[in-house]
């Protein structure tokens, strides 16, 4: 039962070569690897936060402890899980799909990785120090975020380790524009690069744009809780959230893009066709992150301090693009032969379950429906849509598409559907109730709730759901560990995919392709080859 | 949907052509939701469709992908045209909602951690303030336009009263001014802090009690105790 897989190459095993091995494959693992330990990290706060908040009453923790739970929640979610994990994805992949033997600039690829472990290991110290961790929620808006309303080294940590988090997904961003703009191989112009890898170069040049903000945005909070006093004028707080919310609109569209590009694969791969309107998808993408660049304002309709028609208008017009990439997604399977393995299982669960995340977004994009929305319940429903119910799904459809490449052997398939229905089974039970709640006029960041308002039978619904979620988790990490044992073994490519990644041995060897990489003519270089065979 | 209510008293029966806030809420919600679950049931089918007619089966060969850019094209259209429609619905209503009427009668409230403190210009000496343990009720006169000035007296919070469809932050050293109107006759509801301001955040509520012309003129004559 028991395949050996062995690589072509002497792996690094050693401690040192995990520490500073550069191989970007190595890397991506290693990243991945600690954005999936903050996931369970993160998603273990979720489970005491639902704990909390299933009955009325304080069961679990005290305000204060509930207020460093959902903190740390969002932050870690946020700057540990989706997106190093998303960065990672582009890390592994983006240099094999365009055909190069290394990633550009690996040392400061390699940089990245520690600063993200280090950052994440320095936000979550804070549960050890007295005052606990930080616990302005994952914006940190000041002046919540002073030292005077937030005291504690647990806050200066949190600020120190969102800052380290934001310089290395700016490290991991750099060395895959390096590698997409001066690796490619002969052959590999820009529109011939897969969806993915495009993506990944829109995802990578909005976080080059954006993060400095971040980074910028935490260093002065910083400095401000050690005396420089730097917001603390009438126009400081709204300053703040300019600055942060610079960052904080278009990381949504980081944490959602990659994902967007595997789910195109992989709806591709399992249609048996290539995309359908690449060029549409290529320029939607690109009009996507121009506008993710003007649209911050959103979240800030009821500061009365933003022009709220302008981003508004903004904010609704990333419709257009949506669509038309919903339109690839289904265009592609539209005359093709579709195969509904778990990868496939996931894409579709992103497919319809982001659309709930886009719609509401589109419903909030719309002040006055915001005005009654923002920071409520309803809220919290919908960017769970997008992250977890969208993203998250993405994630997943990545993962069971690519792990036989990374580690040669396949994922159950039984297991990955028993995943897949428990994860959406999950999903939905959490998350429908909050768009109740919320609407009903539940804030969000509350610890408890009064029984008057009769909250508690849609909360615990919520909490089970979360329960089950935890489930399907489960049943991933049992999937993995069997595969691990007794996996079936992968072979070079068992999809019949299109992209050069699996032109490849599984796992590639160290620098990525031995043999000579097909001809580059498409998207689609393996499907060439196919075709071309069938002539 | 049910609304927020404590046990104090009934909910709003609100008619929807009385100007405000809820009634603008609604105007754009009613255009929202049918184009939202429109867009939700068109892709829902389309897949579905798509699902079963070309799912794999024995002998059957995917066809080679043809790109219709004239279908991009002609979706993106029709996307413009439809978020035409939504931004410009939004805007108008957005700035009706915002606009500001001739006060009826003014409140000044203020946001602190963590409670209420509401004030009012045209009757000196009341004063409804939260203690620990019991939330401050705000009180209005129903029917006529209420203008609010918020302020907070520490970090950013946020007045909203889920019925009224309606929140507004508290910025500090700023005061954000914005109009209510409550329906006519008498009612109670709650309001909440929406923006996190610390430690006890959940528990920044108020009591409202819009009263009828004659609740109002008694609550009036009694200097604000007890009408």
């Amino acid at each position: 039962m028991s395949a050996t897989i062995t690589p072509p190459y002497a792996p690094v095993r050693s401690l040192v070569g995990l520490a500073v091995g550069t191989d970007h494959k190595g890397v991506a693992l290693r990243l991945g690897g600690a954005a999936f330990a903050f996931f369970l990290a993160g998603g273990i706060l979720a489970l005491l936060m639902r704990a909390e908040l299933a009955q009325p009453g304080m069961q679990i923790t005290s305000r204060g402890g509930y207020d460093q739970l959902f903190s740390m929640h969002g932050s870690t979610m946020i700057y540990l899980f989706v997106t190093p994990i998303a960065l990672a994805l582009g890390t592994y992949f983006v240099p094999l799909q365009v055909g190069a033997a290394e990633i550009a600039w690996p040392r400061l690829n390699l940089l990245g990785f520690w600063l993200l472990v280090l950052g994440g290991m320095i936000m979550w110290s804070g549960f050890l120090t007295r005052g606990g961790a930080g616990s302005a929620a994952w914006t940190g808006e000041y002046p919540q975020s002073a030292a005077i309303h937030s005291p504690g080294a647990g806050m200066d940590l949190w600020c120190a380790g969102v800052a380290l988090a934001g310089l290395a997904g700016i490290a991991l961003a750099a060395s895959q524009i390096a590698t997409i703009a001066g690796r490619r191989a002969p052959g590999m112009t820009l529109l011939r690069m897969p969806v993915f890898t495009w993506s990944m170069l829109v995802t990578c040049l909005m976080t080059v744009a954006s993060f400095p903000a971040l980074v910028l945005a935490m260093a002065l909070l910083l400095a401000d809780r050690h005396g420089a006093a730097i917001f603390d004028s009438a126009g400081g707080p709204a300053a703040y959230q300019n600055i942060f919310w610079f960052y904080g609109h278009p990381v949504v569209y980081v944490m959602f893009f990659p994902f967007l590009g595997a789910v195109l694969e992989v709806v591709s791969t399992f249609s048996g066709r290539r995309v359908f309107g690449y060029r549409a998808v290529v320029i939607s993408l690109l009009v996507f992150t121009a506008l993710s660049m003007s649209v911050w304002g959103h979240h800030m309709f009821t500061t009365g301090q933003v022009a709220n028609g302008y981003f508004s208008l903004t904010s609704t017009m990333l419709a257009i693009p949506a669509g038309l990439e919903y339109l690839a997604m289904i265009g592609t399977m539209v005359g093709g032969a579709i195969v509904l393995r778990t990868p496939m299982l996931f894409a579709l669960g992103f497919i319809v379950q982001f659309l709930v995340g886009g719609l509401s977004g589109i419903y909030v994009a719309s002040p006055p429906l915001d005005y009654h929305v923002h920071d409520s319940y309803f809220v919290v429903a919908h960017f769970h849509y997008t992250l977890l119910a969208g993203s998250v799904f993405g994630l997943f459809a990545a993962v069971y598409y690519w792990w036989p490449k990374v580690t040669g052997r396949l994922l159950f398939e039984r297991l990955g559907r028993v995943h897949f229905w428990l994860f959406v089974l999950g999903t939905h039970l959490t998350f429908i109730p909050q768009f109740v709640l919320g609407y009903e006029g539940m804030p969000r960041r509350v610890a408890d709730y009064s029984p008057a308002y009769g909250w508690g039978g849609w909360n615990t619904v919520s909490t089970v759901g979360a329960g089950i979620v935890a489930l399907s988790v489960v049943v991933f990490i049992v999937n993995v560990a069997l595969t691990s044992i007794a996996g079936r073994p992968a072979g070079a490519d068992p999809w019949e995919a299109h992209t050069l990644e699996w032109a490849t041995t599984s796992p590639p060897p160290r620098h990525n392709f031995t043999a000579a990489l097909p001809a580059i003519r498409s998207p689609a270089p393996l499907l060439d080859l196919r075709e071309e065979a069938i002539l | 949907m049910g609304n927020v209510r404590l046990a104090r008293g009934g909910g709003w029966e609100c008619p929807l052509w009385l100007p405000g806030t809820r009634h603008d809420f609604a105007h754009v919600q009613d255009l929202y939701l049918p184009v939202a679950a429109a867009v939700f049931a068109v892709v829902l089918v389309a897949l579905a469709f798509t699902l079963v007619r070309y799912r794999a089966r024995p002998g059957r060969a995917p066809r080679p992908t043809r790109d219709h850019y004239a279908v991009d094209a002609g979706l993106a259209v029709v996307l413009g045209v439809v978020v035409a429609v939504l931004v410009t619905v939004t805007l108008r209503t957005n700035d009706e909602e915002t606009a500001l009427a001739r006060a009826g009668f003014r409140v000044d409230a203020i946001a602190f951690q963590w409670g209420w403190q509401f004030t009012y210009p045209s009757r000196p000496g009341v004063v409804d303030r939260s203690a620990p343990g019991r939330p401050a009720t705000l009180h209005v006169p129903a029917g006529t336009t209420v203008q609010v000035d918020l302020r907070t007296r520490d970090v950013v919070h946020a007045f909203w009263i889920p019925d009224l469809r309606f929140k507004r932050d508290a910025w500090p050293h700023k005061t954000a001014r914005f109009d209510l109107r409550f329906p006519p006759g008498t009612a109670a509801g709650v309001g909440h802090c929406a923006q996190f301001c610390g430690l006890k955040h959940s528990d920044m509520v108020f009591f409202v009690d819009a009263m009828d012309r004659a609740r109002f003129a008694t609550w009036s004559r009694q200097g604000g105790r007890r009408a």
